[in-house]
Formats: structure tokens, C-alpha cells, sequence
């Protein structure tokens, strides 16, 4: 393999990881607010969270692309503010990454979260344990599933990205190129020894992980959720 | 000595004043009477205008704008179809609240609660390894660990087959008697309210419709229908003496007389226990009667004689010793047999519930 590709997969690698971790910030309030409000602005609110997966990644592209670029007022203050560009940059595919990934993010929080935290938290409020407290010792540890299918699936659907990720980020080699471009440069040059190298790397890995997700999916509940 | 002035706002109506005594108090009512709503209230977990204080503490008070939040009242609430933590063992569900109550320093100790509960072979367990009845005396079990100074049960039993049922009402029987704490209870069934509770009140519609003495308001023939006992009947204190196993049959004092029963096993000896005898299973006779096959008789003095049935049959109220029974028979045996109040009577009794 050669180093350019090395690095393609490390950057992915990098990618994924801090996108899942990001969105574990963002993502756990957000799946909490949703799975409890009973607000009216509930409905609408879950609809932009699944945007992203309706729309083509070339839309969401776009409209980050306009958003984030140094001469828009968001992409401009954020490069007034740290010296960084939120285009062509690993900081701006990580920002795609965040808006693309937060569905599969949100949702399986969200489904674990409404399935166990109105009668776990009376049940602990009963037993004289505050709120905070009861959120953390009896609700989240119920939802381990959903945590772990949350994770594996926002790594997993980042390091699949291609379309916002071509967009946003471009094709620097060592900076913004992920496996999914250098696959799609090999191809384009006609390099298909390199493509399939690649193509055969991500394919074997994904599967692994998704049968790691799926056995330890089938154990878990022997004696929790 | 709780007191609750309240009106749920919480999409059900319910509307309560009422000073509960320190004991044992039912909650009864047809479904939908708000006897689950009251109990949430004073819980804390539906919004609730008015006013609720147990003791010294005021938990809420809307004109002042005072709320105790949930965890902080001392409450041991056990709701409908309440479940124990899937993802503790039973050991852990137990210590649950031993780790993270904000109630803790009280009297009542883990190994003490697991051996009252004989609860001591399933510490180990997971949740699901443990059956219907044994999950209900664990839930018990963790409430009291958590220190609580007022007991709320919403149906603690509803769910449990009868014979479930039977293993678990003993130790609700013996919760109240070693660790009395006050208690409401909401429950469907006469049977385990004549058991367990002092006190009933009734709700319907969400309000207050009757509030007393159990054994007072079982006899009010006004409140049968609410009381789904669907007929007037009276409740007997009594004490086991014993079980026959030859003939399957459970001997109780009752006054001065010895009765026999259906064997129930889960009876202990010497205990005391409480009959509900429907009206109806009541027959009188004017002198002792010999060589019949009903055993259980008292003698008594007839203290009422009220219609029923818009007049086809009497109930005759009997009073034998500490004991009242309600006899109902046809007004054509009232007039043949010639029952007047004051008259001295003795009551057959056919059959009984055990409490």
C-alpha cells in the first residue's frame, strides 16, 4: 500500500473517531430533550435532525459549503476567531461529518431513551434518588444497546461518507483525503490494483464491525437492554 | 398524619380533602376513579394545585408556590406493574437505594429487610431468573430500604395469580406489623382490603365518596355496587386455631365458637385473621339447630331489620359478641319465623372468604 493511502485511511480513521465523539456531546442532550419534551416544537425539530437522511449529500454540501466558506459570516468569523478555514480543512469535514452523521446519532438514542426513562425515573425518584443521579445509574445503563448501536453506526456511516465529504473537504492528499476519495481517484486513473486494495479493506472491515454489533446485540440482553 | 387538599391538573380530575390516619388506609373505587391520580399527586409526579403535608413537612402548597420535588418526599411508592432494574441483579436492585438514596442513616437494615422478605436464596439472581411473586416481595423489599415514612401501593398484588397472591400477602401483612409505617393502599380487591386495611375510603369520579372504619363501610348497602361486592356483606375477626389435614379444613375461633373453614395453609396457627361473609350465606334460626351440615354458628341478638331488594328480602343485622353479621332473607321467612328487633337469633353461615 502505498503511503498516500496509508494516510487516507488514518485520516478517515481520525475522522470517524472525533465525529463519533462529537456527537456523543451534542447527541446524548439532544436524543434526552427529544425523547422527553412534550413541547410542541418537538415534531419539527426531530424532522431536521433526519434530514440527512432523506437528502442527497450534494445538497447538504452545498448548503454547508455556502455556510462554512471563510467568506460567509459563520465560515468568516470562525476563521477570524482560530485561523482556521471551515472549507478544504479536517476541522471543516469534521463540522460535515457532525450534520451528516447526527440521525444516526439521535435516533437509536432517542428509541432507548423513550423506551426506559419515564418509569425508570419515577421508579428512582420513589427510592429517593434525584434526578441527575437517576438519569446516569438507572435510565442510561438500560440503554446500552442503544448507545452501542448509536456509536458503531455514526463511525461506521462517516467512514462510508463520500459525497458532502468530497464537497467540503476536496481532495488534499495527507489533509482531507478519506478512503472513499483515494478509492474514487484510483478508479478515475485507472490504478485498480490500488482501488481494490482499498475497496477490500473497508469492505472486510465494515462487515466485522457490524457482526461485532449484531453478536454482542444478541448477548446483551440476557441480562439488560 | 398526612393531609391532602388537592385538585390534579394532569389530564384527570381529582379532586381530595381528606386527613389520612397514621395506619393503614384503602384506596377503593371502580377504574378510572382517580384512585392511581391521587396517589401520583402525592407523590409528586402529576401536576397538582393545593395543598399536601405529612407531619411537619409541607410538600406542597401552589398558593405559596411550594413543591417538595419527588425524591424528596419520604415516600415508598410502588406503582402499578412496577418493575425492578433490568440491567442489577437482585443483590444490586436492593442496594440500590442504599447507594444513592438522598434518604439514608435510617433504621431499617439490608439484612433484616432480605431475611423478613426471604429474599436470601435469590440475592445472585438477575431479574428475570426470579418469578412474578418473588419480583413483588423484592420491590417491596427495595422501597423499605429506601427509608420510607409513608407507604403509597398502587395495586401491589394486581397481576399475580391467586396462589401468587397468597405468597406474597403474608408479608405485606407482616411489613405492617413489625415496621408500621403509613400506607395507602389502592387495591380492586375486598379480600385483601378487609386483610390488610383499618381504614377505606372510596373514591368515585374523582371524589371522595365515602371514608371509614373497613368493616363500617362493607355493611353500608348504599355502597356495594362502588365496592364491587356487589351485595352487602360483614366482616369477622377471628383467630386460627389450627388445620385439620384429614379434612382439608382450617378451624378458626370465632366468639365463643369454633368454626371451620376451607384449609388454608398459609394461615399461621394463633394468628388472627379476618372472614367476609356475604348477606346472603347468612340463614337465621329461632332455636339451636341439631344435625345439619352448616357448622359455623353464632348466637346473637337481632339489632336491625332493613328492606332490600325493594322489599322481597330483609337484611338482619345481628350482633354476637364483639361480632355483627347481616343475615338477608325473604321477607315471607321474616314474617313465618316471627324475627323482631331484640329478638335472640342463631346465624348459620354457609360459606366464607378468607381475608
Amino acid at each position: 500500500m502505498n503511503p498516500e493511502d496509508v494516510a487516507a485511511i488514518w485520516i478517515t480513521a481520525q475522522l470517524a473517531l472525533v465525529t463519533t465523539l462529537v456527537l456523543f456531546a451534542f447527541g446524548i442532550p439532544l436524543a434526552w430533550w427529544l425523547a422527553t419534551t412534550k413541547r410542541w416544537f418537538k415534531p419539527p425539530l426531530e424532522a431536521v435532525t433526519a434530514l440527512p437522511l432523506v437528502l442527497p449529500p450534494t445538497v447538504l454540501g452545498f448548503y454547508l459549503l455556502l455556510l462554512l466558506s471563510p467568506s460567509s459570516a459563520l465560515g468568516g468569523f470562525f476563521f477570524e476567531l482560530t485561523g482556521i478555514r471551515l472549507t478544504f480543512s479536517f476541522t471543516g469535514l469534521v463540522v460535515a461529518s457532525v450534520t451528516y452523521s447526527l440521525p444516526f446519532m439521535v435516533q437509536p438514542l432517542q428509541v432507548a431513551f423513550e423506551r426506559v426513562q419515564e418509569r425508570s425515573l419515577e421508579d428512582a425518584y420513589a427510592l429517593g434518588v434525584g434526578k441527575l443521579r437517576a438519569i446516569f445509574t438507572a435510565v442510561f445503563p438500560q440503554c446500552r444497546r442503544g448507545f452501542l448501536t448509536a456509536a458503531v453506526l455514526t463511525f461506521a456511516h462517516t467512514v462510508g461518507e463520500f459525497g458532502v465529504v468530497l464537497m467540503i473537504g476536496g481532495n488534499i492528499p495527507g489533509e482531507t483525503r478519506v478512503i472513499s476519495i483515494a478509492i474514487y481517484e484510483h478508479v478515475e486513473t485507472i490504478s485498480y490494483a490500488d482501488a481494490h486494495l482499498l475497496a477490500a479493506t473497508l469492505l472486510v472491515f465494515s462487515f466485522l464491525v457490524l457482526l461485532a454489533v449484531f453478536t454482542i446485540n444478541r448477548q446483551l440482553p440476557l441480562r439488560a437492554y | 398524619m398526612l393531609n391532602v387538599r388537592i385538585e390534579s391538573l394532569g389530564g384527570f380530575k381529582v379532586t381530595v380533602d381528606h386527613e389520612f390516619p397514621k395506619s393503614i388506609t384503602a384506596v377503593f373505587g371502580p377504574s378510572g376513579s382517580g384512585k392511581s391520580t391521587m396517589l401520583r399527586s402525592i407523590a409528586g409526579l402529576v401536576p397538582t394545585s393545593g395543598s399536601i403535608s405529612f407531619d411537619e413537612d409541607e410538600w406542597l402548597n401552589s398558593e405559596l408556590n411550594k413543591f417538595t420535588k419527588p425524591h424528596q418526599r419520604p415516600i415508598g411508592y410502588v406503582r402499578q406493574n412496577a418493575q425492578l432494574f433490568p440491567h442489577l441483579s437482585v443483590r444490586d436492585n436492593l442496594m440500590y437505594p442504599i447507594k444513592h438514596s438522598i434518604r439514608r442513616g435510617g433504621s431499617i437494615e439490608f439484612d433484616e429487610v432480605v431475611e423478613d422478605f426471604d429474599l436470601t436464596g435469590l440475592l445472585s439472581r438477575w431479574t428475570n431468573q426470579v418469578s412474578g411473586g418473588e419480583t413483588q416481595r423484592i420491590i417491596l423489599a427495595r422501597m423499605l430500604l429506601s427509608q420510607p415514612k409513608l407507604l403509597l401501593l398502587d395495586e401491589p398484588l394486581t397481576g399475580l395469580d391467586i396462589q401468587r397472591k397468597a405468597e406474597v400477602l403474608p408479608f405485606l401483612e407482616s411489613l405492617q406489623a413489625k415496621y408500621n409505617i403509613p400506607t395507602l393502599y389502592v387495591s380492586h380487591a375486598v379480600d385483601e382490603i378487609t386483610a390488610l386495611c383499618p381504614h377505606t375510603i372510596v373514591l368515585d369520579d374523582g371524589k371522595i365518596h365515602a371514608a371509614g372504619e373497613t368493616s363500617n363501610l362493607l355493611e353500608r348497602r348504599d355502597l356495594t355496587e362502588l365496592l364491587g361486592t356487589g351485595e352487602p356483606s360483614s366482616i369477622i375477626h377471628t383467630k386460627v386455631i389450627g388445620h385439620d389435614a384429614r379434612y382439608q379444613l382450617t378451624t378458626l375461633k370465632v366468639e365463643d365458637r369454633i368454626w371451620s373453614v376451607p384449609i388454608h395453609l398459609t394461615l399461621p396457627a394463633g394468628e388472627p385473621t379476618t372472614l367476609r361473609v356475604r348477606a346472603r350465606d347468612v340463614s337465621l334460626a329461632k332455636v339451636e339447630p341439631e344435625a345439619i351440615s352448616v357448622r359455623n354458628l353464632l348466637r346473637g341478638k337481632v339489632v336491625a331489620i332493613e328492606d332490600n331488594n325493594a322489599g322481597s328480602s330483609v337484611i338482619c343485622v345481628i350482633q354476637a359478641g364483639h361480632t355483627r353479621l347481616q343475615a338477608q332473607i325473604t321477607r315471607a321467612s321474616l314474617d313465618e319465623l316471627q324475627i323482631n328487633e331484640g329478638d335472640e337469633v342463631y346465624t348459620l353461615v354457609k360459606s366464607v372468604t378468607l381475608g
